[in-house]
């Protein structure tokens, strides 16, 4: 059977991920991506409304940092066989990471990467977000609460969070976070470093 | 450059999906999907520990009830699936990452553009519940996946009527999870 671009086409009981062309199932990664943190974003805003802001943002830290990074880690490095300790691996799986890279693509075909990595050696790098959907999300709803809690409270931690489970000795630091001053400006961007 | 298999060679700076094999892409696809459904289980063990079980339940029925038409809009466009029928509804749900394939086992038997019929051989809730918590499987199947499935079809088309045909624990050791008939009057 020859690779299908899309399913526009008749249904067809049989059909699997494998069928299609590396484009399609690229799309479909992004639309999953979107769909992960869209979950995670309804949670949190059902329990804004219920039970406020502080109660919501706690549970969402406890989430992520009692079981989802983790989760996040291991599906990815098995997905794509990565293994290592050092600046590098950590950059690679935040290449291919779900909850991040995933998302931070441009639009089909090329999915140019909104993420870019400067990798000084083994020991040192530069992570800088160029573009940020959730950033945009919350510039757009003009909702500075969330975007304080999703930037400094969860990515602030879970980065080091993260760099720590590949290796104890990585320190992260934030070179630049939002609120921006304008679109042109990037979203973020942040140093890692093994001294 | 030649097409990667996996990610276990050096770092590559401007490294983009498309460079990795199509099953390499496919893997990270399951292991997006699988997230998806394990993250929603964390939130709901979260509320669980914290409100309790009812105002968990309460929220998972409206997280999927939200989150369904969006799932289907993004499903759809990635794959340019078109229309506002039954067999429509069946494409884009083949390819759903919540109800992701390798996850849940299922078959689509699409009679007309306006009738179908979906079986779900396996299902990772119902393998679970079935021996933990039997309250909980009829519920999550009575309660949620009847909401659930609503929404997904409504986005759609609101038209699409559901009838469940079998749904809930039915006694039989090989039993099948659930079977669901969609339709559109004409």
């Amino acid at each position: 059977m020859k690779e299908l671009q899309d399913y526009s086409g008749e249904f067809n009981p049989d059909l699997t991920l494998p069928d299609f062309s590396k484009e399609a199932i690229l799309r479909l990664l992004v639309a999953s991506g979107k769909l992960y943190l869209g979950i995670d974003g309804i949670w949190t805003g059902l329990m804004r409304k219920k039970h406020g802001d502080k109660v919501a943002f706690d549970y969402d830290k406890e989430v992520w940092f009692s079981k989802g990074l983790e989760l996040d880690i291991r599906q990815t490095v098995e997905a794509l066989n990565i293994k290592g300790n050092d600046i590098p691996t950590l950059f690679k799986y935040f290449q291919f990471g779900p909850a991040f890279s995933v998302i931070y693509v441009g639009p089909p075909p090329n999915f140019e990467p909104r993420v870019k990595f400067e990798l000084k050696n083994k020991n040192h790098g530069i992570m800088t977000v160029t573009r940020c959907n959730s950033l945009e999300y919350f510039e757009r709803h003009k909702d500075t609460a969330l975007q304080k809690l999703a930037c400094e409270e969860i990515d602030l931690p879970a980065f080091k969070w993260i760099a720590k489970r590949f290796n104890p000795k990585i320190e992260v630091e934030p070179i630049k976070l939002p609120p921006r001053k304008s679109e042109d400006e990037i979203a973020c961007q942040w140093e890692f470093k093994i001294e | 450059m030649q097409e990667l298999k996996d990610y276990s060679g050096p770092f590559v700076r401007n490294i983009k999906f498309e460079d990795f094999s199509k099953e390499a892409l496919g893997r990270l696809l399951q292991a997006c999907c699988k997230e998806i459904l394990v993250l929603d289980a964390y939130w709901q063990e979260q509320m669980r520990k914290r409100v309790g079980e009812d105002a968990a339940r309460e929220c998972l029925i409206e997280n999927y009830t939200r989150i369904g038409k969006h799932e289907m809009k993004w499903t759809m466009e990635a794959l340019n699936i078109k229309g506002n029928d039954v067999e429509a509804y069946a494409k884009a749900n083949q390819f759903l990452p919540s109800f992701a394939q390798g996850f849940f086992d299922f078959d689509w038997d699409v009679k007309n553009k306006n009738h179908a019929i979906l079986t779900v051989q396996r299902c990772p809730a119902f393998t679970q519940f079935k021996e933990q918590d039997p309250e909980k499987l009829e519920w999550n199947c009575h309660v949620l996946e009847a909401a659930a499935i609503k929404a997904y079809a409504a986005a759609v088309n609101p038209d699409i009527q559901i009838k469940a045909l079998k749904v809930g624990l039915g006694g039989k050791p090989d039993e099948i999870a659930c079977q669901w008939e969609f339709k559109i009057e004409t």
